[in-house]
C-alpha cells in the first residue's frame, strides 16, 4: 500500500478533486436553481393573495 | 488538547451552518467557504506522505521480519558519517521526529546519501538493521517536506481515511441530534416547518451514515479481510440504518400531514436516545474488530488519550474535515428543506385552487 509514495499520488489526488468538483458545481447550481425557484414561488403566492 | 480541537472543529462547522437561517439561501461568500474547506481537507488528507520513527520500524519488524517503512528522519550530529568498506556504505547518526527523538546509526549508500545534506529533513523507506540501534536507508521518498502525517501501524497509507470516516459518521450523529431537536420544537409548536426540518435532516444524516459505512467498509475488506464482518460496530450502524428506515416507511405510510408530523417527530425522538447506545456505546462493551472495542487496549487512534497518539498535523486535518463535513451536512439539509418548502407550498396552493 505504498502506492501514494509515488506518481500514482497525483492520479488519486487529480480523481478526488474531479470527483469534489463535480459535487461542488451540482451544489452550486442546485442552490442557485433552487434560489430562483424559492423567490419566484414567493413572489407569486404573495401578488396573488 | 485532542479533545479541544475536534471540539473547535464541531463548532466551526455548526457556526458555519448556523451562520445563515436554513430555510433561506446560502449567501456566495458561503458557498466558497465551504467549498474551499472541502478542497483543503481533500488535499491535506492525500498529500501529505506518511511517516513514522524508529520504534515504528521496530514494531513492524516483529509483526513481518525486515519490513521497511517511511520514517522522518535528520542529521543527529553534523558530518558524522563514517565509511564501512565491508558493506560500501556510509554509517551516519540520524534521528527521528517521535516524542523521544531517538537517535541511531543508519546505513546509507551513496546515492542516496547524496540526495540530502546536513540541514536536510528526510522521509526515507527505512528497515532494521542488525539490532534496535542500527537501521537501513533504502530509499529516499521525499526531502523537506511541508507537512507529514504520522505512520499508524496496521493502517498506514489507509490511515488517510480517518479524514473521511470518523467525520462522516460524527456528522450522522449531529444530524440526528438535529432531527430529534426539530422533533422537539414540532411537538411544543406545532409548525409545519419543524416537521420538514425534523424529515430532511434524518435523511440527510442517513446518507452520512451510509457513506460512514461505505468508507468503514473500505477499511473492513484491507484489515479484516472482508468488507461486512458482523463486528458490534458494524452490527450497530446496521440497526441504525434499519430504525431510520423505517423512520421514513412510517412517514410515507400516513397520509394525514398533522399525524404523519406528531407520529413522525414521537419516532424521531425515541430514535435518537438509540443513538448514543449504538454509536458509542455498545461497540464499546463488546469485543470486535474495531478500534476502541472491548479488550482492544486503545480508544483508536483519533480518541486515544495516549501521549505518543497525538499528532498536531493529523489533529487539525481531522478537525478541519470536521468543519467541512458538518457544514456540508448544513449546506444539504439547506436545499433538502428549501425544496421540500417550496413543494408543500405549492400543494396548499394546488389544493386552494382545486
Amino acid at each position: 500500500m505504498e502506492f501514494l509514495s509515488n506518481n500514482a499520488l497525483y492520479v488519486v489526488l487529480i480523481i478526488a478533486l474531479m470527483v469534489f468538483g463535480g459535487v461542488g458545481i451540482i451544489l452550486v447550481s442546485l442552490e442557485r436553481r433552487l434560489s430562483k425557484l424559492q423567490a419566484k414561488v414567493e413572489r407569486e403566492f404573495s401578488e396573488k393573495g | 488538547m485532542k479533545i479541544i480541537l475536534m471540539l473547535a472543529g464541531v463548532l466551526l462547522g455548526i457556526a458555519l451552518g448556523l451562520a445563515t437561517r436554513i430555510d433561506k439561501p446560502r449567501p456566495r461568500w458561503w458557498q466558497t467557504v465551504v467549498l474551499l474547506l472541502l478542497a483543503l481537507t481533500l488535499v491535506l488528507a492525500i498529500v501529505p506522505p506518511i511517516a513514522g520513527s524508529f520504534a515504528d520500524v521496530v514494531m513492524m519488524d516483529r509483526a513481518y521480519k525486515g519490513r521497511a517503512i517511511p520514517v522522518k528522519i535528520h542529521y543527529a550530529e553534523p558530518a558524522s558519517s563514517v565509511y564501512d568498506e565491508n558493506t560500501r556504505q556510509y554509517l551516519v547518526r540520524m534521528q527521528d521526529f517521535s516524542p523521544r527523538r531517538n537517535t541511531v546509526t543508519v546505513r546509507i549508500s551513496r546515492p542516496e546519501l547524496a540526495l540530502f545534506d546536513e540541514r536536510d529533513v528526510v522521509v526515507a523507506m527505512v528497515r532494521r538493521g542488525a539490532s534496535d540501534t542500527e537501521y537501513e536507508m533504502l530509499e529516499v521518498l521525499y526531502t523537506n517536506p511541508l507537512l507529514t502525517l504520522p505512520y499508524i501501524p496496521g493502517l498506514e497509507e489507509r490511515a488517510r481515511n480517518l479524514f473521511l470516516h470518523v467525520p462522516m459518521s460524527w456528522t450522522a450523529v449531529i444530524a440526528f441530534c438535529m432531527s430529534m431537536i426539530y422533533a422537539l420544537r414540532y411537538l411544543r409548536t406545532k409548525d409545519m416547518r419543524y416537521d420538514v426540518f425534523s424529515a430532511a435532516t434524518a435523511e440527510v444524516g442517513l446518507l452520512f451514515t451510509v457513506l460512514a459505512t461505505t468508507t468503514g467498509m473500505v477499511w473492513a475488506t484491507f484489515d479484516w479481510g472482508t468488507p461486512w464482518n458482523w463486528d458490534p460496530r458494524q452490527t450497530s450502524i446496521f440497526l441504525l440504518l434499519l430504525i431510520y428506515g423505517a423512520y421514513f416507511a412510517l412517514r410515507s405510510s400516513i397520509d394525514q400531514p398533522e399525524k404523519r408530523a406528531s407520529l413522525g417527530a414521537v419516532y424521531a425522538i425515541l430514535s435518537f436516545v438509540t443513538v448514543p447506545f449504538l454509536m458509542f456505546v455498545m461497540p464499546r462493551l463488546m469485543q470486535g474488530l474495531h478500534p476502541g472495542s472491548a479488550g482492544s487496549g486503545s480508544a483508536g487512534p483519533v480518541l486515544s488519550q495516549q501521549a505518543d497518539s497525538f499528532d498536531p498535523v493529523k489533529q487539525v486535518i481531522f478537525s478541519l474535515s470536521l468543519a467541512a463535513f458538518i457544514a456540508l451536512y448544513f449546506w444539504l439539509l439547506s436545499l433538502l428543506v428549501r425544496f421540500r418548502l417550496v413543494d408543500r407550498s405549492v400543494q396548499i396552493r394546488l389544493q386552494e385552487l382545486a
